[in-house]
């Protein structure tokens, strides 16, 4: 079906991509910044991207300088080491709301792909809606989490091609950066629900991400269970936290659990968390699908 | 013929189907192939509507550009034109490799580089992955899967292939430099052809196989796979509809292809699947002798099993000390009930 562009008014839209890289190869930043191109000639004159780079890991300026992307801008930040993904992004939201005075914020994880239309989707959702936190579907294996079909309402959102608006921003601000990597996403997404924000997946917007088929090496599963711990720990589950401890030690990935991180936890639990918060589903954190 | 290319075929025929098309298209180039060259076979196009379809294939975030090749069918009348477009596709293709898809499914990343690497690390003239089957529906305008699940996984080998199909048109990759016959589809007939087309090639050489999942077969509610495989409720006027006697001739049409193919092999072989047949009739004894002494043993351990499962239930033990494991215990029980509920003799 062929839809025409959304109206945005006479200001010109300004969307913040934010990208934090690990040790990317060259050649999935590059057909990223491509799948970019792509979507800015779909949205027109009336939307302006600006991609925002961080590199975690090793230094990618030179890709940037080399390849000249005319559809769009890239602003490439001095790295500050291996801060973690929240961290990463966190920083780039706060010069994209803070400085740049961008209506949006798009989390891109660095080794996706955005189909042609995917961000053109979004902006058409966020049109229909109410500011909501609003999630790409990961292509081609979506999530199995379960959602509403019908008002595309999803208990949380993967932060691999996630838009945040400024006004969900301003009002609960970015990822928690305590978590260095998983569960940031989830923890955003019931803080959201709680603060009265809907958390919508756009159904027909696809990032192309690989998520089948991936080996997880030890060390990958550690930081899971680790940030499953966190997530448990902050919103007050105590089964589920014991859960991933006793997963921690059983499946070696350390020795004992007092040689895991200290929680640090000050958030006050909102009073609508018991209607928002899910760990019955284990990873899930929601009905699932399919296994 | 290209040593190297990747020729994928996609069979295409109306333009409402774009969005559909642009996702397998999209699924396609995150195949990120080097030399690879897409063939799309419409039927009666027009020009305008062949470019259409030629700027979506070119319209992708492509990491080494494809050959695109919009080719028609060129169909005289109405009839179905599946098989003719695949000798339409086959006759264009120039790389050694060759791929089929239609256009409402999916490859999944890196489909083509295990195939292509079975192919090259075999002598096989076929080399084929998983498949797995999502049930869709279409609510608004937005399509949305109900489930997915593993489902053309129980064949092994070319002598399963014999028995039904298990190997889904998407999930195969052929080596035309190693077939001794032309790659012919026979267009007689209008369903089955591509399991007919397996049948021919099966007998021609050997097969490889990953078991990773390397594509996704799609289908709607409707179809009667989603009964079958989901459980899920099919039109009851399917089995006098049009589609229906068609489908049952084409099944008519493949026994009489099955009683006229002639499998070649040598003694040495000959001798190796007689073997290979004396043992499994040993196994399957085995297997019985087993299965009848674990329907004793479990009937006896069920009730103990179930007993504990309720009382930690009652007692609400263990819902606190690991979330989930109470479901889980029934979850078995309830499974090892089905399993090994006394069957009539």
């Amino acid at each position: 079906m062929q839809r025409s562009q959304p109206d945005y008014g006479a200001e010109t839209l300004q969307i913040a991509l934010g990208i934090v890289t690990y040790n990317n190869q060259h050649y999935q930043l590059e057909q990223l910044l491509s799948s970019i191109a792509l979507c800015a000639r779909e949205l027109g004159d009336k939307v302006a991207l600006k991609c925002l780079v961080v590199d975690n890991g090793a230094d990618s300026s030179d890709l940037f300088e080399h390849k000249k992307y005319p559809d769009f801008s890239i602003q490439h930040l001095t790295s500050q080491g291996n801060v973690g993904f929240g961290a990463g992004m966190n920083r780039l939201m706060d010069v994209a709301f803070r400085e740049l005075n961008c209506h949006h914020f798009i989390c891109v994880n660095p080794d996706g792909v955005f189909h042609r239309k995917a961000i053109l989707r979004m902006l058409h959702m966020q049109n229909s809606f109410a500011s909501c936190l609003l999630e790409a579907k990961q292509f081609p294996e979506e999530h199995p989490k379960q959602y509403d079909p019908e008002n595309f309402d999803s208990p949380w959102l993967s932060g691999a091609c996630l838009m945040i608006p400024a006004e969900i921003y301003k009002s609960i601000g970015g990822f928690d950066d305590r978590f260095f990597m998983y569960m940031e996403d989830v923890d955003l997404s019931w803080r959201a629900r709680c603060a009265g924000f809907k958390t919508k997946i756009c159904t027909d917007a696809y990032f192309g991400h690989q998520v089948l088929g991936r080996d997880f090496s030890a060390r990958t599963e550690k930081t899971i269970f680790i940030s499953a711990r966190a997530l448990a720990a902050k919103w007050h589950e105590e089964p589920f936290r014991l859960w991933c401890e006793e997963q921690l030690t059983e499946r070696k990935l350390v020795e004992k659990v007092e040689a895991i991180p200290a929680l640090l936890n000050n958030f006050e639990l909102p009073s609508n968390a018991k209607s928002v918060v899910d760990f019955e589903h284990y990873f899930t954190f929601s009905q699932a699908r399919w296994e | 013929m290209n040593g190297n290319r990747i020729s994928v075929v996609i069979r295409f025929h109306s333009l409402a189907a774009l969005e559909q098309l642009e996702q397998c298209l999209f699924s396609v180039c995150l195949q990120n192939t080097e030399d690879i060259e897409i063939i799309v076979v419409v039927k009666n196009f027009d020009q305008a509507q062949k470019s259409i379809v030629e700027e979506v294939c070119l319209g992708q975030p492509w990491l080494f550009a494809p050959i695109v090749k919009i080719v028609d069918c060129n169909a005289t009348d109405d009839h179905d034109t599946r098989a003719e477009a695949l000798n339409v596709g086959i006759t264009s293709a120039s790389g050694r490799y060759i791929a089929f898809l239609d256009y409402d499914d999916v490859l999944y990343h890196q489909c083509y580089e295990t195939l292509k690497k079975l192919l090259q690390e075999s002598k096989a003239i076929l080399s084929f992955g998983r498949t797995r089957l999502a049930v869709m529906e279409t609510i608004g305008d937005k399509p949305y899967v109900i489930s997915k699940k593993k489902w053309f996984f129980w064949g092994d080998s070319r002598r399963d292939l014999w028995k039904g199909n298990f190997i889904v048109i998407h999930s195969y990759m052929i080596d035309k430099e190693r077939l001794p016959i032309p790659l012919l589809v026979d267009t007689t007939f209008t369903r089955l052809e591509d399991y007919a087309l397996l049948l021919r090639l099966s007998v021609e050489g050997d097969f490889a196989k990953t078991e990773d999942a390397v594509c996704e077969y799609r289908i709607p509610l409707g179809h009667e796979l989603a009964e079958e495989a989901f459980g899920f409720d099919r039109s009851s006027d399917y089995e006098q509809s049009h589609e229906s006697v068609i489908w049952n001739m084409n099944t008519d049409k493949l026994a009489t292809l099955r009683e006229s193919l002639r499998v070649n092999m040598s003694l040495e072989q000959f001798s190796e699947l007689m073997d290979e047949l004396a043992d499994l009739k040993k196994e399957r004894k085995w297997l019985k002798e087993q299965l009848e002494h674990s329907e004793q043993v479990w009937s006896k351990h069920l009730e103990e099993a179930e007993l504990l499962s309720f009382r930690l239930l009652r007692s609400g033990h263990a819902a606190v000390s690991k979330p989930g494991l109470l479901k889980e215990t029934v979850k078995t029980v309830r499974t090892f009930r089905k399993l090994f509920k006394p069957r009539n003799k």
